[in-house]
């Protein structure tokens, strides 16, 4: 189902903006103090150097709620108000759909070589993109899930599999997101790939993308938070026959989620002689997660970084 | 060559709990950034302040590409947690909601200090009892 809402955007500058965005963030955050005003500053000029910045305050509603009409009245009228005191720019009332910017950064979205092999092709361009004989094609329409193959955590375990997954074994992608990482698993021979997600949207993704790739064997996903009584349900409910061991489990998820799967036993699920590969942890929390790792019986065999952020590549000690 | 800015944007989320709804959704897909990866980003670098709002500002580059840095969360809401209020008083000079130490004053002015116009801690902690004056919350010893 695809939301709407109302923007309400107005122009303005330095102390206007400070009290305009005071005016939205009062009447429009969510009760967990998220939404209220984006301030956007634009106007740069990127060729030359003449600069002409102006501000713009911004606030969205959810079109068709009970208490949308009665809230842009009070914004409308809070922004009358201050209108009287600063200069403000006529108040600009939308609407906005979802596919208005959830798709707005595919026009940057181009094929992108990973690792030795890899190459990742948008799905809307795989008319125009010819993948040499060398090339493993992951062709991939990410939609809302996790897992572009830009986000470097994503591109380092890309990486690590090229490296650690052999043809035959089984692997176990957790946190599967748009199941990027599942379908790679698959092209380099993995003999079968479960996957599971918290989000229903990734495993959907994940679903819709394998048949992009016409794989040579099917992913099996679930909807999941890990090995306990919903993992069970999953297995029971969606899956057949899903390994209760595998040989390469990959998690790249965020460090407290990597810490919480450990403690919930994912890691009892590897395999005799095999390999986790862990990603998503920023620089500065790798020593949580190795320590979480050392309590846990894993050994770190290899760290590969890129930017600010790390994986490691562990076995049971 | 420098990247070229296009545009810098400024908005208060939830530590650790981005995700591609308005405001952000909207706020960086109009752009043309990638708005998963953004929250992943976000989430990873505030994970610890789980609960707490945190400002960010983004800076988005004419190649879609972007940086952000987090800011400490709004001095009200740091009132708001230390004096154990809600909210603030619709009317500040008559009806007093809470009170604050001057040792939370300080803690919150220390704090705040890298994001204030202040030269010292003395003069972020003026600031820090104005905005809980107006708030309707008394300054006690």
């Amino acid at each position: 189902m695809t939301m709407n809402w109302i923007e309400i955007s107005v122009r303005a500058d330095g102390e206007a903006a400070e009290a305009v965005s005071e005016l939205f963030n009062r009447l429009n955050s969510r009760p967990d103090g998220q939404g209220g005003a984006v301030t956007e500053m634009g106007g740069f000029d990127p060729i030359g150097e003449d600069h002409h910045p102006f501000v713009i305050v911004k606030t969205y509603l959810p079109a068709g709620e009970a208490d949308t009409a009665d809230r842009q009245r009070q914004i409308e009228e809070g922004l009358w108000y201050l209108g009287r005191i600063y200069p403000l720019s006529e108040v600009v009332v939308q609407p906005l759909a979802e596919e208005d910017w959830a798709n707005a950064w595919k026009a940057s979205y181009h094929p992108l070589h990973v690792g030795r092999r890899f190459l990742i092709i948008p799905a809307w361009q795989t008319a125009d993109v010819h993948p040499g004989a060398d090339d493993v094609p992951l062709i991939l329409d990410p939609g809302m899930a996790f897992g572009t193959g830009l986000h470097p955590s994503t591109q380092l375990c890309l990486m690590a599999l090229e490296d650690v997954v052999r043809p035959g074994q089984r692997v176990l992608d957790a946190g599967c997101g748009s199941g990027i990482l599942s379908i790679a698993a698959a092209r380099l021979g993995a003999a079968r790939v479960d996957a599971f997600d918290i989000d229903p949207i990734a495993v959907t993704a994940t679903h819709e993308n394998a048949a992009l790739n016409d794989l040579p064997i099917p992913i099996h996903v679930f909807v999941s938070a890990g090995p306990d009584e919903t993992w069970t349900r999953g297995k029971v409910g969606q899956v057949s026959n899903l390994s209760d061991t595998w040989d390469v489990i990959l998690v790249n998820i965020l460090p407290h989620v990597i810490i919480a799967l450990l403690e919930a036993g994912l890691h009892t699920h590897l395999a005799p002689g095999g390999t986790m590969i862990f990603a998503g942890i920023i620089e500065e929390r790798e020593p949580e997660v190795r320590a979480a790792l050392a309590e846990h019986g894993l050994t770190v065999i290899r760290a590969l970084g890129m930017g600010d952020w790390v994986s490691l590549v562990a076995g049971a000690s | 060559m420098a990247k070229k800015v296009k545009a810098i944007v400024k908005l208060q989320i939830v530590a650790g709990k981005a995700n591609p709804a308005p405001p952000v959704g909207p706020a960086l897909g109009q752009h043309g950034v990638n708005i998963m990866a953004f929250c992943k980003e976000y989430n990873a670098r505030t994970a610890a302040q789980a609960g707490t709002v945190i400002p960010v500002e983004i800076t988005i580059y004419t190649d879609q590409s972007f940086t952000f840095v987090t800011k400490t969360p709004p001095a009200a809401d740091l009132i708001k947690q230390a004096a154990t209020v809600q909210k603030g008083s619709g009317k500040p000079n008559t009806e007093k909601v809470g009170k604050l130490t001057r040792k939370q004053v300080r803690d919150i002015a220390e704090l705040k200090l890298k994001d204030l116009n202040a030269y010292d801690v003395d003069n972020a902690m003026l600031m820090i009892e104005g905005s809980a004056r107006s708030m309707g919350i008394t300054i006690v010893d």
